[in-house]
């Protein structure tokens, strides 16, 4: 049986096309005004990918933000389910915590034994916390994500951020360029600062044994490392972290 | 109160005039917004709830006491031969217009109240209830526009042991504050009157309550917090008489649902042009089969139960309807809610919880993780949502209530 | 109707207060003059003891009734003081001072005080709320107040322990002159000091009036006498003042209340309580005629026979919430709230 899942975000879409639930075919692309347009794109560019004619897939499942505005779609679930069983999946079927950073919003799901979602957690409405607050300090910090990642990892001092709205802490770290803290120190501080606010969405839930990590975030090397000393405990990102929602929801029933 | 002329600017009374001068402008057209709703459910019953809610407007050629809240006892009001009316507002509308005189970052509810009410005709005396800080404040700013303002200061302790006797004092001054204005003599005749008239609301609600969380679909949630806005602005007796030919009217609805789970609402009011949250969960298929909020629960279901039929007694039995019980976070006492929570989900057998938090309302944020913890405890699913009149997190709370959805399921 | 439990309450207390005080008119003649004797044999005071009917007319300790129709003791009081009323003799603070003093055999005791037991096993305290003529009266005395307008006076809950507190030493040192007079060496006090608490209890000063007979109002003959009249008096006093003003606090004073609410947990009766379905509202403890606060402080389902509750169930009948609070028997509900 061949289904389609599409994740359209605020930032990129995804959409993974899974044969038996084995994915035979994944694509990305960035998120534009007409999602619909976009959502089409990118899951024709899986077609092509997966070798495979659009007529064979059997279902198409959309979830995301924008998952109402794809009208190909033959259901939509919610990128909570999605994730949730995306997550369950990839990590042998056991009870566990899944943090999803997105460029919208910061998700933390817990999965029971049978992979339904037990609780879950979203982070507010704005944008502190979120891949979107990364990407404003890599521009502020005149540098792209890789580059902020491995700033942030080379630091030995963290400097302290106290805003957590990403307005202000875009005031704060000019304030601190012009008062010439080194950008290492300053980008290490700002991954600290999203570390702790993630962490205490983990926090609010019991059983923390095991974590993964996916979401777009989850491909920033600094993120989990930050993430991992916050809560100290070992974080495991799953595997392709961008496409788990997509994947979930293409395997689901 | 004093009038708060001698501290206040000029320039600050000005913007007060102004903004009250045209609240008529800054508020939604109310017409078009109960038709939107109207339509959706097609009862005959509630064709006037609607259209009180629409025109807004207070028939009586008795004085009008306004108030806010649900600590100012209405039966005192009442029995002194006023008529009251509770003033709590939710237009976003005026809660931007409010931010012309007080800072952005005030509760919505504060905000909306400053920049006018809601209502054409202005209140004779208008009652304000030390419940939240803002309502405190509130008090002193409405003085520049209000001539007789009553303050009623509660002590925040609901516990009866400790504060039973200090209430009944707050709520004698308060009593002996109305006679004195009006120049009337009140019996306790008159009390037990009102006492009358209003547990007749409270046992037709009861019923309305009750089957509600009893057959899913029987009311939907606009219909619903429509009839409980409206007790806001009609008189106990008209409100009772409608309610009751509503509720027979219910009786004999035939139901067809495509509801899927049965919640319980909880947390912050929710009054009439504020029914965004609503719109949604009736939109992800979720019915609000029972709620506790101080706008409709808090408001109705608590009776006046006389034990002692003397003035003070009546006095002190009210006090004990309209605080000692009272789930608002402003008081201590969260074993309140959560016993009124756990009752709920346990009696009618519901789904799960939701927690509204009005934005920038504190106190209801303070009680989540609390609420959280203990029905985790109990196993009962629970989503706290943090929102304010405005519409631009629509997506995000749809998100998360259909995921909450997808996880009862 | 509105309270049914209140009324119901009214109605048993009117019908126990008629059968209590004027039940010796209604039986006396059938079965008490025709069979020449009580149907259940009282117990006699032997040789040489001071008994019931052993005082002078006039005298304060003389007994206004005759011999009682039945021989046996209900928890709560039926006086000697009780004119004509021979349905039952009951006060149990009578029953046990005077056998003290006789030092009767424990075994001639024992079916009276099997009968007492088990009627506190099956009701508790009920007797104070529903049957006591005293708290008849004071409930009568309560509601003229309600009618004047004047609120209740609520006292603290030292006040109250207090009460208690005093009220096991009016039981000790009652009981402790009782066996004192009863020893031979001490006999000779017998005659003033005879049923020491029954000369200062109210019940003294009431119970003729309903007969209207003339009661020992004014017995100075000696001292003694005249302390005790004076006691008397004083606590007659406080006895109005206490019903006037405060509801049922008097009893807390009452000793006979006192025995009685040492069988209240454990009764056949039982107040429970709905914990999760209270809305705490204090309502219960508010109407509580004896101004206990247990049931609105516990946050525990369960049983709530508190020691000073006189199971009078107006905190069932109060509660606004459904269901919350119930009365019921032996496991098997009675009643329970409801909010009209």
């Amino acid at each position: 049986m061949i289904k389609a899942g599409i994740d359209i975000g605020s930032v990129t879409t995804k959409c993974v096309i899974v044969n038996d639930g084995i994915i035979s075919g994944k694509a990305i692309t960035k998120t534009s005004v007409n999602t619909e347009m976009v959502a089409d794109n990118v899951l024709q560019k899986a077609i092509k990918e997966a070798g495979i004619k659009e007529e064979e897939i059997q279902e198409v499942i959309s979830t995301g933000y924008g998952r109402r505005q794809f009208k190909k779609a033959n259901r939509f679930i919610t990128e909570i389910s999605a994730v949730a069983k995306g997550g369950y999946i990839l990590n042998e079927k056991k009870r566990c915590l899944i943090v999803d950073v997105g460029g919208q919003d910061t998700k933390v799901v817990e999965v029971g034994d049978k992979g339904e979602v037990v609780d879950f957690l979203m982070n507010d409405k704005c944008a502190a916390g979120t891949g979107r607050f990364l990407e404003i300090m890599a521009d502020v910090l005149e540098t792209d994500m890789d580059g902020f990642s491995s700033l942030a990892m080379s630091s030995k001092n963290p400097v302290k951020i106290n805003s957590t709205c990403s307005v202000f802490a875009e005031s704060e770290v000019i304030s601190l360029i012009t008062s010439s803290t080194p950008r290492e120190d300053i980008a290490a501080g700002l991954f600290n600062s999203i570390a702790s606010r993630i962490a205490t969405m983990i926090r609010q839930f019991r059983h923390t044994d095991r974590i993964f990590f996916c979401g777009g975030g989850a491909k920033i090397p600094a993120l989990k490392s930050y993430l991992e000393k916050t809560i100290s405990q070992d974080i495991i990102v799953l595997p392709e972290p961008q496409f788990v929602v997509a994947y979930g929801a293409a395997i689901t029933e | 109160m004093k009038k708060g002329n001698g501290f206040i600017s000029e320039e600050y009374l000005d913007a007060m005039k102004y903004l009250w001068g045209k609240n008529k402008d800054i508020s939604f057209d109310y017409k078009k917004y109960t038709e939107k709703y109207r339509n959706l459910s097609g009862l005959k019953g509630m064709e006037f709830f609607y259209d009180v809610i629409a025109e807004r407007k207070l028939k009586t050629d008795k004085p009008v006491i306004g108030y806010f809240c649900n600590s100012v006892p209405e039966e005192i009001i009442m029995a002194a031969g006023a008529v009251p009316l509770r003033l709590c507002n939710q237009d976003i509308h005026c809660a931007e217009a409010g931010e012309e005189i007080i800072p952005g970052d005030i509760c919505p509810v504060i905000k909306a109240i400053c920049s006018g009410l809601q209502n054409d005709i202005k209140p004779d005396i208008l009652v304000i209830p030390a419940t939240c800080d803002g309502k405190v404040k509130l008090a002193e700013i409405l003085s520049s526009a209000f001539d007789n303002i009553y303050f009623i200061d509660i002590p925040r302790n609901s516990d009866y042991t400790e504060n039973i006797d200090l209430w009944e004092a707050t709520y004698l001054k308060f009593y002996e504050y109305l006679k004195e204005k009006f120049k009337v003599k009140i019996s306790r005749k008159e009390l037990l009157n009102a006492c009358k008239i209003t547990n007749e609301r409270t046992s037709i609600f009861r019923k309305i309550y009750k089957l509600r969380a009893e057959k899913t679909g029987i009311i939907n949630a606009f219909d619903y917090f429509t009839i409980t806005s409206a007790s806001f602005l009609i008189p106990a007796s008209d409100w009772t008489k409608h309610t009751e030919i509503l509720y027979n009217q219910l009786l004999n609805r035939e139901i067809k649902t495509n509801y899927r789970k049965n919640l319980l609402l909880a947390g912050s009011p929710i009054i009439f042009p504020n029914f965004k949250l609503l719109e949604i969960t009736e939109e992800a298929g979720c019915y609000i089969a029972a709620d506790i909020l101080c706008s409709s629960y808090g408001h109705l279901f608590d009776p006046v139960k006389i034990d002692e039929e003397t003035e003070k007694g009546i006095i002190r039995t009210l006090t004990l309807k309209y605080i000692a019980p009272s789930i608002c976070p402003c008081f201590l006492g969260i074993d309140k809610l959560i016993n009124a929570v756990i009752e709920n989900v346990e009696k009618y057998g519901l789904d799960g919880v939701i927690y509204y938090n009005l934005r920038l309302c504190n106190v209801f944020e303070l009680e989540i993780p609390v609420i959280r913890s203990v029905l985790k405890d109990k196993g009962i699913p629970f989503l706290a949502l943090k929102t304010d009149f405005s519409r631009e997190d629509t997506g995000q709370l749809k998100t998360r209530i259909e995921a909450f959805m997808e996880m009862l399921e | 109707m509105r309270n049914k439990i209140s009324f119901t309450r009214r109605l048993v207390q009117i019908i126990s207060f008629i059968l209590l005080v004027y039940g010796g008119y209604i039986f006396k003649t059938r079965l008490h003059t025709e069979t020449g004797k009580p149907l259940f044999p009282a117990l006699e005071a032997p040789e040489g003891y001071m008994s019931t009917t052993q005082f002078k007319k006039g005298s304060i300790l003389w007994p206004s009734g005759t011999n009682p129709v039945l021989e046996n003791y209900p928890p709560s009081l039926v006086c000697r003081f009780n004119p004509k009323g021979g349905l039952f003799k009951a006060c149990i603070f009578h029953f046990i001072s005077e056998n003290l003093t006789w030092q009767t055999p424990v075994k001639y005791l024992l079916p009276h005080l099997t009968l007492f037991i088990l009627l506190c096993f099956l009701f508790g305290r009920m007797w104070c709320g529903w049957v006591c003529p005293i708290g008849s009266i004071g409930d009568f005395i309560t509601s003229i107040r309600k009618k004047m307008n004047i609120p209740a006076r609520r006292f603290p809950d030292g006040f109250k322990s207090g009460l208690r507190f005093s009220s096991y030493g009016i039981m000790g040192i009652g009981f402790f002159i009782s066996g004192l007079i009863g020893v031979p060496n001490f006999a000779r006090f017998q005659c003033y000091w005879f049923l020491p608490y029954c000369q200062i209890c109210p019940a003294r000063l009431i119970c003729p009036l309903f007969g209207l007979i003339k009661p020992g109002w004014k017995d100075f003959e000696t001292a003694v006498t005249s302390m005790f009249t004076i006691l008397a008096w004083l606590v007659m006093g406080i006895f109005l003042a206490a019903f006037y003003f405060g509801r049922r606090i008097w009893c807390h004073l009452c000793p006979v209340g006192l025995i009685n609410s040492f069988f209240n947990k454990g009764a056949g009766i039982e107040l429970k309580k709905k914990a999760v379905w209270c809305n705490k509202c204090g309502l219960c403890a508010d109407a509580c005629p004896m101004g206990l606060k247990e049931m609105y402080e516990k946050d525990s389902d369960g049983i709530y026979n508190q020691n000073g509750c006189i199971m009078c169930l107006r905190c069932v009948e109060i509660c606004p919430k459904d269901g919350c609070l119930s009365a019921s028997f032996f496991g098997k509900k009675i009643t329970e709230s409801k909010l009209k």
